[in-house]
């Protein structure tokens, strides 16, 4: 798909024109200049720095935040964490919106209620959210323990146990983000041709191998989008740690976001945070070149 | 295609930075709250006038013939009814004279408002007063970014603040700001449980002997009772334990010592409680507000919980049950408790007049009757000694015998640690180490080790860089 330059560049602009394209352009080129890329740029230079946000000089260290992260092991855990949360939660949020999705594409009674109800959560505020599912998870008086112990499981202790806090944010992650899932998988649905699904009925499929050969294939890219996009919020994830486990107990939970977040404003760490915040960029621009190229092998392009 | 083109690869990059930057969730990313916070400040310092180029111009003479008060930007970090009380008492200060004006703005909390004083001084444009952790006090005094105070304030100004309470913001000799919503440590108990348990409610424990004794009482209550919380804001207690059981938190150089056999021994005996005598319940949740932290409490069923004088005006509005207040249990060593809350500093960039205004403002808000009447109103220690004194609130005191308690406790404020004022990461630090022995069981020596090793890195790293805070 090399593209071909269009008539209008290739041919030579007069001043005139590049002008007014740049007026037009003015307005956000200098909104996103000033907030974004100088944002950016400055934080790289931090980077290279220790600064500890007051005082008015910042020491240029060159790599050595760099080397301190590799040898720094709340790092490489809080890597671990931030993948681990971000692979399970989109997982299970791309299994449950889809299982959602066909079943709220049937034909049934109250079904706009019930597609309002599972997308209710996407459009809350996380950290209301977070408050919530602290009294849901609750050991002794919450509601995820009972309905665990009517089954007869006794529950853990969800957000002070090293290994059930995290589980316990990906339920609660999940919980929000099946319904973004389920919605965008329903109007990808409305696009798949009834002809098709109706071909293969006469051919002999039954409803699993329509849902197979069919359903699913023509549904590529729109699971394509959603993973995309719920794998940089996963990533990105603040708001339920915060106020959930403020990172804890013992780093359990704590993901690469609240980590820049603590070593900036908590621990006063200005450079090391900002070097952190250069990792998490090249970690999200891998994943989108890495998912804008594997997409070309398995998206269905008509 | 095989190779994606330049031109393909600097869209997708220029894609990858708009996708990280401005999505909602990047609310954290430290390049994009500082830049934002300036901008989201600077409107208020506009409005409530000079603190930088503007000032000289505005707040000459004329202003205060002409009338206009000249407004001084007052930031502020109290909730509820506590801030409240705040509020109602900058209204009386501006309603009092007509020169100055306080705009006191609430920044939501401690940590609400350290991120936006760190982004304000970062950008330039610091409030000219503003509420402050005492632990914070000494690294921005170090930055040069609050004024000294000894040249405004009066020996006897001085004389009357308690000294516990002065040392932690003196730094190099200087004072950096005045004590205001000061608090101690101590407990909360349920005076009902305590007589299910057939203890007296009158007498609650003083000694880290009867604090368990009394925890195996009420635990005999049920499978579901428990004496005392096993942590909750562990961090902030730990260093009294340390005194109380012998120790010094760290020696005379910063290092820090609590690895040693009296932090082992204050630690031990925490870890006892949870493990070996089962009698210290491990909260549901490690963050969050009192009534999800301490909801055991709140329901009758943990009959103490350690926490800060400030709840004195707070608790009786989410229990229902017959409480009390009492001091810290004493150790081997005897009692000793560290102190917490914010103070009142001035911005060292304000212009003199608003300087010396702010003086006026935070000298008045600390003068013995508003430190008394803000005292009984949120049960935030007495900060200076002619307080404990007036009649009006020696009558307080025969009502609110929990206040009292805390007055009683004044006596044995241990001052900060001069290691903690250094390393502002050792809250989150400590808060892991006490997660790791009093949450996940492990060995108390190691643990304590570990951490002591990782704070005196840190400690080593100022000292090489000469930034090493001394009192």
């Amino acid at each position: 798909m090399a593209l071909r330059k269009p008539a209008l560049l290739r041919s030579p602009l007069r001043r005139a024109d590049y002008l007014t394209a740049i007026l037009f352009l003015a307005p956000s080129l200098i909104v996103f200049g000033v907030f974004v890329y100088y944002a950016l740029g400055f934080n790289l230079y931090l980077s290279f720095t220790s600064w500890n946000f007051l005082s008015s000089t910042k020491t240029f260290i060159g790599l050595e935040n760099y080397q301190r992260m590799i040898a720094d092991p709340r790092f490489w855990k809080v890597i671990v964490n931030t993948f681990y949360f971000s692979i399970a939660t989109v997982a299970f949020s791309l299994l449950f919106g889809l299982v959602l999705a066909l079943i709220l594409n049937q034909k049934m009674s109250g079904r706009g209620l019930l597609r309002v109800i599972f997308f209710s959560p996407y459009i809350t505020t996380t950290s209301a959210l977070a408050l919530l599912w602290i009294w849901i998870f609750d050991p002794n008086y919450g509601l995820m323990n009972y309905a665990l112990q009517l089954v007869g499981i006794g529950g853990p202790r969800w957000l002070t146990s090293t290994t059930w806090a995290m589980p316990a944010l990906i339920i609660m992650t999940v919980w929000k983000t099946s319904g973004y899932a389920m919605v965008i998988f329903l109007a990808g649905l409305t696009n798949i041709p009834h002809e098709l699904r109706e071909a293969a009925q006469i051919d002999g499929a039954g409803p699993w191998a329509t849902l197979w050969k069919i359903t699913l294939p023509l549904l590529s890219p729109t699971t394509f989008f959603i993973l995309f996009t719920l794998l940089i919020s996963a990533f990105q994830t603040f708001d339920q740690v915060a106020v959930m486990t403020a990172g804890g107990p013992i780093n359990a939970t704590n993901v690469l976001n609240y980590y820049i977040y603590e070593q900036a404003f908590i621990n006063y760490k200005a450079g090391y945070a900002a070097s952190l915040a250069v990792v998490f960029f090249l970690i999200l621009l891998g994943l989108t070149i890495l998912q804008l190229r594997a997409s070309r092998r398995w998206v269905y392009q008509p | 295609m095989k190779r994606p083109s330049l031109r393909t690869l600097t869209i997708l990059f220029l894609a990858a930075l708009l996708v990280v930057s401005c999505s909602p969730g990047a609310v954290a990313t430290p390049t994009s709250v500082p830049s934002g916070e300036a901008t989201a400040t600077s409107p208020q310092s506009v409005a409530a006038s000079p603190t930088d180029t503007a000032a000289p111009a505005e707040v000459s003479p004329t202003s205060a013939s002409r009338g206009a008060p000249l407004k001084i930007e007052f930031w502020t970090l109290l909730t509820g009814n506590l801030a409240d009380t705040l509020d109602k008492m900058v209204q009386e200060y501006n309603a009092s004279q007509t020169n100055v004006q306080i705009v006191n703005v609430n920044q939501g909390g401690y940590a609400q408002i350290q991120q936006k004083m760190l982004a304000a001084v970062a950008a330039g444009n610091p409030p000219v007063i503003s509420m402050m952790d005492y632990k914070n006090v000494p690294y921005y005094a170090q930055a040069g970014v609050l004024e000294p105070l000894d040249s405004y304030e009066t020996p006897e100004d001085v004389q009357d603040f308690i000294p516990g309470l002065l040392a932690d913001l003196t730094v190099g000799g200087k004072l950096y700001g005045l004590p205001f919503n000061r608090s101690t440590q101590g407990f909360y108990y349920n005076k009902d449980l305590f007589r299910q348990a057939g203890l007296d409610p009158e007498k609650p424990p003083t000694t880290w002997d009867e604090l368990l004794q009394d925890s195996e009482a009420i635990q005999k209550l049920g499978s579901d009772y428990y004496g005392i919380y096993a942590t909750g804001n562990m961090q902030w207690f730990f260093e009294a334990y340390v005194y109380q059981a012998g120790g010094q938190f760290s020696d005379a150089d910063c290092n820090f010592t609590f690895n040693d056999e009296y932090g082992q021994k204050a630690a031990q005996y925490l870890q006892d409680l949870v493990y070996k005598y089962k009698v210290a319940l491990i909260p549901s949740v490690l963050t969050g507000t009192f009534d999800q932290k301490e909801v055991e409490f709140v329901n009758g069923k943990v009959g103490m919980t350690r926490d800060s004088t400030a709840l004195n005006s707070y608790i009786g509005s989410v229990v229902n049950f017959d409480w009390s207040f009492a001091p810290l249990p004493a150790g081997p060593a005897g009692q000793f408790v560290t102190s917490g809350g914010a103070n009142l500093v001035i911005s060292a960039k304000a212009s003199p007049e608003e300087k010396q205004a702010a003086w006026d403002f935070i000298r008045w808000l600390t003068d013995t009757q508003n430190s008394a009447s803000f005292s009984q109103a949120t049960g935030y220690l007495p900060t200076r000694y002619s307080v404990t004194k007036l009649p009006e609130m020696q009558d307080f005191y025969k009502t609110h015998p929990t206040w009292q308690t805390s007055v009683d406790e004044l006596q044995y404020v241990h001052p900060t640690s001069c290691g903690v004022l250094n390393i502002p990461s050792w809250e989150t630090t400590m808060n892991g180490a006490m997660d790791q022995i009093l949450v996940n069981h492990e060995d108390v020596k190691t643990v304590l080790d570990q951490t002591v090793t990782e704070l005196n890195a840190s400690i080593a790293d100022a000292r090489n860089n000469g930034t090493l805070i001394k009192r």
